[in-house]
């Protein structure tokens, strides 16, 4: 079951790293986007940090080695979630500081992402 | 009983969901009324992206915890309604849009009791969680 979440953790960060990589302005624009949109934006935000988190704390719960690094993202999703649908307007005011300028920062997020897939692929192959 | 780690997981990740809703459909009614108005906005289209939501956690359940005994039943309950609600969403979307158009930020504290529903039903499956062990 763990390694199942780790293959599918791997692909989704692989595909939103590239992306956020190459097409970091479209990233920007999306949340320029939901922005638009206010508190249901936030809430939209949420839901993909919701996913993502709680299937990796609910069938990913491995503390140590190799893996620790998954089940720690998946944390991590789950709080940026709780901040999304408990402090949306603090959320609303991060997403206020995207820009079409500073859309850089999206490829940076992108190659975090990558990192965070090669890492649980690493575990995976390995078998650690 | 006994449940198997997959059900067990199913649990935690529908107790992360059923509390972070209801404690933000109780603090957030008002943000929860103008998502469903903004939803409502887009016609049929957002009936149907309501119906994802519900499809994904719905089939999430019924999928990993096949549970008919005992209080797990109840996640497993609550899976089938989600289940239904989808369907009504997507083979039923004129009368998903007339539940939708009862929508006002005005009477967006209609959102606390389904808030208050969803955090029993985790403090039922946390419960169940503890319980077993």
């Amino acid at each position: 079951m763990e390694r199942a979440i780790e293959v599918f953790a791997a692909i989704q960060l692989t595909v939103i790293g590239v992306s956020h990589i190459f097409h970091h302005r479209a990233w920007a624009e999306f949340f320029i986007w939901l922005r638009g949109k206010g508190l249901p934006g936030v809430f939209a935000n949420g839901f993909t940090n919701l996913a993502m988190g709680s299937m990796i704390v609910g069938f990913h719960r491995v503390w140590s080695g190799v893996p620790l690094v998954l089940t720690v993202f998946g944390v991590l999703n789950v709080v940026k979630a709780a901040h999304s649908f408990l402090l949306p307007e603090r959320s609303l005011r991060l997403m206020s500081r995207v820009s079409l300028e500073r859309s850089w920062e999206f490829a940076a997020a992108g190659v975090v992402a990558l990192v965070l897939a090669a890492v649980t692929a690493y575990g995976v192959v390995s078998g650690t | 009983m006994m449940l198997t780690p997959m059900e067990r997981g199913l649990e935690v990740f529908a107790v992360i969901h059923l509390g972070l809703m209801g404690l933000s459909h109780v603090i957030h009614h008002r943000a929860w009324a103008e998502f469903f108005i903004l939803l409502r906005g887009r016609g049929y289209p957002g009936v149907f992206v309501h119906g994802f939501l519900s499809l994904a956690f719905g089939s999430m359940i019924l999928g990993f915890h096949d549970v008919w005994s005992g209080i797990p039943a109840v996640l497993t309950v609550v899976g089938v309604l989600y289940l239904l609600k989808t369907l009504q969403c997507f083979l039923l979307p004129a009368v998903s849009m007339r539940s939708l158009n009862r929508i006002s930020v005005e009477r967006s504290r209609v959102f606390i009791a389904p808030g208050v529903v969803f955090l029993a039903l985790a403090a039922v499956v946390s419960y169940g969680l503890v319980r077993g062990g």
